[in-house]
């Protein structure tokens, strides 16, 4: 009889000592300090107005919106240009916030129907509408809260510091980060 | 006699670099210091909650990997299980050919592990062109370079160097100015990865308990290159998993607050894997490659606290003999205090045994490590195996010494005969000794007459 | 009632700094203590084991628990944190039996056990003398945990200055064997140090380690620097204020 070769995920297991994964102790932190969302996001670099302030932002440039946010513009009675041909031409990304998050700053946003990934990514300027009840104090609280889909969390605005330690925005992702207050 | 390799590496080193590594260093040093002291309620109790952490899961790697490929595979993942670097980059290979037949472009992410197992000339040498995105990967690669930091690339580099590489690339007119090279760089890989159908990435964690994979990030060419691809490929040493998702607001605190002194890195990115039918956009495929490597022999074996490595950076920062002979002394992607024990240990002692030596043991390492590994212990541990593997060779002959220290009478006679130790022939150890000090001296009192006196 | 103790020399006392071997004595003494010197002691096995010839650490190591840990158990002082981290964590390592022998670093003795906080200790006349000093804490102090208990001394002493400098946690470049196998790098780590501490304007470089202050010393001797290096324990010695004839 031919004896196959073992595959790696075999030979893989075969070198792990078996184990459980059951009663696993839960994890014990203090964690860290409650901060205000709004001043952590503006030391990030962040830009903070209202939703009244949307037209005067978005005036003249080319935008990509996802649904749910142009919808809840509409709802207000803002006007609106349609979502330009390419996302990669889009000088404004214009998304709701699934949270934010006080301890760090963040605003979560995450993918679904009506979401594009890219619009909080390519275009130079992204913009996030929340209302305040969306905030949670801390990231545990936001990372169980959105477990279901592929979600970022940001943190500011795109940078690095990769040339002499000299900080940059803007590299890739938005250099300029506005939430707008519902 | 032939010098270690990270001795006779920072010898060569010009003081330009060395000023660059040292200033950079001594700044993340104290960016982490002050974002954990600042933030975290208790620094201590977290590093040690992280660490017991590491090591159950390290304990129970089988069942959260099998776990981890059911959850994802759930989720529409595809894993991959490599057993070594050949086997990765052959699987990554097939993947790839299977979504462009004819070779293209790759767009990847900053990855040690892809680093580890020499990806990118493979896959050059099979018809695909893989460009670094993060922009220190992006200048090493253009400079046909390699990285001199697992975090920060390009810290031996200083903005002339690049403005130099930048123009002769043609990615712009001449400029020393950062913004603008970032600009330029930004530019140029625009175009890349709006056209590129595959991605490549590494992993900072991936959870067992739901599948997801989460990458750290502040440039957003990560986001970029597993978002807007439609193939993306995530490799990932096999000890990367955490159990749960509670996990993580502590590794994610530690890691960003360790490597760069923030709270969070820009971009937190949790992937639940491939685009979804009621999802606008992402990638329509994403695989893990879960890549041992050598890592389940390290498991077995007295370095296994190397494996709790969350690659964070800050032993590297903190380290004296990091900061004279920058990350390339080391001959390894894994370079400094992490690299010293993780590169012999994955590597074999006979190749790379040495790095053990290259160290004071002064244990700032293990003082800033979030996960505290023991690495003066195990460089202690690795030059006790490398003597007898005959790898290292000693420069003073310890087994005399040995036969002084044991002879009581004889010890006193030595002493006595000190002062002509600066009259005897130069071997290996007062050679280095006298480079750049004087002998010592005895200066005072002789203890042991001064005792005979009371 | 006095305190029995031993006092471990270190072979580096033995050999070229007597003075510290001296001054540790008189400052056991001033805390109260009774000092017993084993005459056969020579060396606790730390250069070996650093350089991973276990199997000479472990002779010498023998030899050392033999002199200095059996018979009358007593706490064994030694005026050299790397010493003791060798004999409390190291022989772990090399001894299958699981040896926790009492060996402490001086400055830790006095504080921790002895509960001194400040120094001289009281009843004492404190000789005052201006010194500006700046305080190296060498490494292998983390590895048996001590904090400030030297400085907490040195710095009670009237007179003395404790001056801050820059990248001060930083390793002097000694680190045993490396300082002759990688002898650039501890040069140039050496070298960073001085630059900093005299750019504090110190006077004087304190140290716990003779290890440290050996590599220092050599460094700043061939640069020609005007710069003092002394064992911490000289200072407090020093500051008692009595000399011993010999």
């Amino acid at each position: 009889m031919v004896e196959l070769p073992m595959t790696d995920r075999e030979k893989i297991l075969a070198a792990l000592p078996d184990a459980t994964a059951e009663g696993l102790p839960p994890t014990e932190w203090t964690g860290a300090r409650s901060h205000v969302f709004a001043d952590v996001f503006l030391a990030l670099g962040g830009k903070i107005g209202t939703v009244s302030d949307f037209s005067d932002l978005v005036a003249g440039r080319s935008v990509w919106l996802d649904d749910d946010a142009r919808q809840e513009l509409q709802s207000r009675g803002i006007e609106l240009p349609s979502n330009c041909d390419s996302i990669w031409d889009a000088a404004v990304g214009v998304t709701l916030a699934q949270l934010l998050v006080a301890e760090t700053g963040t605003i979560a946003v995450a993918a679904g129907p009506g979401h594009w990934r890219l619009a909080s990514l390519v275009p130079p300027v992204h913009v996030v509408l929340a209302r305040r009840d969306q905030e949670v104090p801390s990231l545990s609280d936001a990372i169980a809260a959105l477990t279901d889909r592929t979600s970022v969390f940001i943190s500011g605005t795109s940078r690095t510091a990769d040339i002499e330690g000299v900080m940059v925005r803007g590299v890739h992702g938005p250099g300029e980060v506005w939430l707008l207050w519902l | 006699m032939k010098r270690p390799k990270v001795e006779a590496f920072a010898r060569n080193l010009s003081p330009e670099t060395t000023a660059s590594v040292r200033s950079a260093s001594v700044q993340k040093t104290k960016a982490r210091k002050e974002i954990l002291w600042d933030d975290l309620k208790d620094v201590e109790a977290a590093r040690t909650e992280a660490a017991r952490i590491k090591d159950d899961v390290l304990d129970r790697l089988k069942p959260l990997l099998l776990q981890f490929e059911t959850a994802a595979t759930a989720l529409g993942v595809q894993v991959h299980w490599c057993v070594d670097g050949e086997s990765a980059r052959a699987k990554i290979l097939e993947i790839c050919r299977q979504t462009e037949p004819q070779g293209g472009v790759v767009v990847k992410a900053k990855s040690m592990a892809t680093e580890e197992i020499h990806l990118n000339d493979y896959l050059e040498e099979h018809g695909f062109t893989p460009v670094e995105t993060d922009l220190g990967e992006f200048v090493v690669q253009v400079d046909h370079d390699t990285p001199s930091h697992i975090v920060t690339p390009i810290i031996h580099k200083n903005r002339r160097q690049i403005a130099a590489s930048f123009a002769r690339e043609d990615l712009g007119p001449y400029s020393e100015v950062p913004e603008e090279l970032a600009m330029q760089a930004r530019l140029h890989l625009r175009q890349k990865f709006e056209s590129a159908k595959i991605g490549i990435s590494g992993v900072n964690f991936a959870i067992a308990e739901t599948g997801r994979i989460v990458l750290v990030e502040n440039e957003g060419n990560n986001r970029l290159s597993t978002t807007a691809v439609e193939t993306h490929i995530a490799v990932m040493g096999i000890e990367k998993l955490l159990a749960r998702e509670s996990d993580l607001p502590l590794f994610l605190r530690l890691l960003a607050g360790s490597a760069t002194g923030q709270r969070l890195t820009s971009y937190t990115h949790f992937i639940a894997g491939p685009r979804r039918s009621d999802e606008e956009d992402g990638p329509r495929e994403v695989h893990v490659i879960l890549l041992d490597n050598g890592r389940t022999r390290v498991l077995a074996g007295k370095y296994r606290e190397i494996l709790r490595c969350i690659r964070c950076g800050a032993c590297l920062n903190v380290c004296p003999v990091y900061r004279q002979a920058s990350g390339h002394a080391y001959g390894h992607v894994y370079s400094g205090p992490l690299g010293a024990v993780l590169a012999p240990a994955l590597e074999g002692i006979e190749k790379l045994g040495e790095l053990a030596k290259a160290s004071s043991l002064c244990g700032a390492c293990e003082e800033v490590c979030p996960v505290k590994i023991p690495i003066p212990r195990m460089l202690l541990e690795l030059r006790d195996e490398a003597t007898q593997a005959g790898v290292i060779k000693e420069v003073i002959p310890w087994k005399a010494f040995a036969a002084g220290a044991t002879q009581p009478a004889g010890w006193r006679m030595g002493l006595k005969l000190l002062p002509m130790a600066k009259f005897a022939p130069g071997g290996p150890a007062k050679q280095g000794w006298t480079e750049s000090r004087e002998l010592p001296e005895i200066e005072g009192r002789n203890f042991r007459k001064w005792w005979n006196s009371r | 009632m006095a305190r029995r103790v031993r006092l471990m020399l270190t072979c580096l006392c033995d050999a070229y700094f007597g003075e510290v071997g001296i001054a540790t004595v008189r400052v056991l003494e001033a805390a109260g203590c009774e000092v017993v010197f084993d005459a056969n002691q020579t060396c606790c096995g730390q250069p070996p084991f650093n350089s991973g010839d276990w199997p000479a650490a472990r002779q010498v190591a023998n030899h050392c628990r033999q002199t200095l840990f059996s018979g009358e158990q007593l706490p064994v002082i030694t005026p050299s944190g790397s010493c003791a981290a060798m004999v409390r964590e190291g022989y772990p390592l090399i001894f299958a039996d699981d040896s926790h022998l009492p060996c402490f670093e001086v400055g830790e003795f006095l504080v921790k056990e002895l509960g001194i906080q400040s120094w001289p200790p009281e009843g004492h006349p404190a000789k005052q003398k201006e010194l500006k000093v700046a305080f190296h804490r060498a490494c292998h102090g983390r590895g048996i945990g001590l904090k400030d208990e030297q400085e907490t001394l040195l710095g009670s002493i009237p007179g003395v200055q404790l001056l801050p400098f820059e990248q001060a946690e930083q390793c002097c470049g000694f680190g045993g064997a490396f300082s002759a196998n990688h002898p650039m790098i501890s040069a140039q780590v050496g070298l960073e140090k001085i630059r900093n501490i005299q750019a504090s304007g110190a006077e004087v470089i304190a140290s716990g380690d003779m290890g440290c202050l050996m590599h220092l010393r050599g460094l700043i001797q061939r640069q020609n620097l005007a710069l003092r290096t002394v064992h911490y324990v000289e200072l407090l010695a020093e500051a008692l204020g009595q000399e011993v004839a010999v």
